[in-house]
């Protein structure tokens, strides 16, 4: 469900730093954001880590809420910078590994479960696909938010969505 | 792939992404994150108070240049030299060692106007002195302690 825009006194409340008004925003999108960054990392320990990186940027950058006209696709898109700058870490490492062809056993978080088939088909989507429908389901956002968050017009977003879902429920149909 | 579908007959796919399984935030991930933006805030708020102290040693330092420079410019108008009429007196003595022609009087008046800052300006005797003569400047009227 979207939410409602918050009042412009909120926005100044967050350039200026107020405590209270970081605990504001992260009651009104800290459960999306989890969502939306688990769907993407598949790891909750991950997920976390990008949430907290996410609010300590915002924080850093805080002037920047003087400038924003819609927080929640503002958010959402800090959001994806995070998750992107971990996977480019994520993919390195493994790269570098791979070059040295270390063999060395990684003690790291094991992927998320995929208990039910719908989790397991979502996974199996191409990236993009997997982005909006894990911003539009889990993050709550409209397209035109979604577009905002992604640099791609409303149509685009929609689009593949729809493909996304389509593919979806081919997928589930064959399984059940 | 045939995407022309009405958005209902999605309604099912998108009811079971809902249910879909996905971590739920633990109770401390809040105060975790909070806690680091407010770290983040104060860390700002530290730097920013701590980049002011150099600024302000300057400015300090700049203030008591100013003072220092100042009293020096004071401290330089005053005739010192005219305050020490013995050393005045060695210069002569060295004057008429250089010159023996000079008189003893002339050696000091050359002396004392020597050592006499860029400042001082000569001026006339008054007229009712009789001596020297009128429009003569006697450089012995400048200094203290040294008038006729």
């Amino acid at each position: 469900m979207t939410l409602p825009p918050p009042a412009k006194s909120f926005l100044e409340a967050l350039a200026a730093g107020d405590r209270r008004a970081y605990g504001s925003l992260y009651d009104r999108l800290g459960d999306k954001l989890l969502r939306v960054a688990a769907a993407m990392l598949r790891s909750g320990a991950d997920a976390e880590d990008a949430v907290q990186e996410l609010f300590v940027n915002l924080a850093r950058n805080r002037q920047r809420f003087l400038a924003v006209e819609d927080l929640d696709a503002y958010v959402f898109a800090c959001l994806r910078h995070a998750i992107g700058g971990k996977l480019a870490r994520a993919k390195t490492e493994e790269s570098h590994l791979q070059r040295m062809a270390m063999q060395i056993t990684v003690a790291s978080e094991p992927a998320l479960p995929e208990r039910d088939d719908v989790a397991a088909a979502l996974n199996s989507l191409p990236a993009d696909q997997r982005e909006v429908v894990t911003l539009k389901i889990d993050g709550g956002l409209t397209f035109a938010q979604i577009a905002g968050v992604l640099k791609v017009s409303p149509n685009t977003a929609a689009s593949r969505y729809r493909y996304a879902l389509a593919k979806l429920r081919e997928w589930l149909g064959e399984q059940s | 792939m045939n995407v022309g579908f009405s958005e209902a007959d999605f309604s099912e796919v998108e009811r079971r992404l809902r249910e879909r399984h996905l971590p739920l935030a633990p109770d401390e991930l809040r105060a975790r994150v909070l806690g680091a933006a407010v770290a983040e805030l104060e860390a700002e708020r530290k730097v920013r108070r701590g980049s002011a102290w150099p600024y302000a040693a300057m400015a300090a330092c700049l203030l008591l240049g100013l003072g220092l420079a100042q009293a020096a410019a004071i401290t330089s108008l005053i005739p010192h030299s005219a305050g020490q009429p013995e050393k005045a007196f060695v210069s002569a003595a060295a004057l008429r060692r250089l010159s023996p022609d000079l008189s003893e009087d002339d050696a000091r008046q050359l002396s004392l106007f020597v050592s006499l800052p860029r400042t001082a300006v000569a001026l006339p005797l008054p007229q009712s002195d009789p001596s020297p003569a009128r429009g003569d400047f006697d450089i012995r009227s400048f200094v203290r302690g040294e008038s006729k």
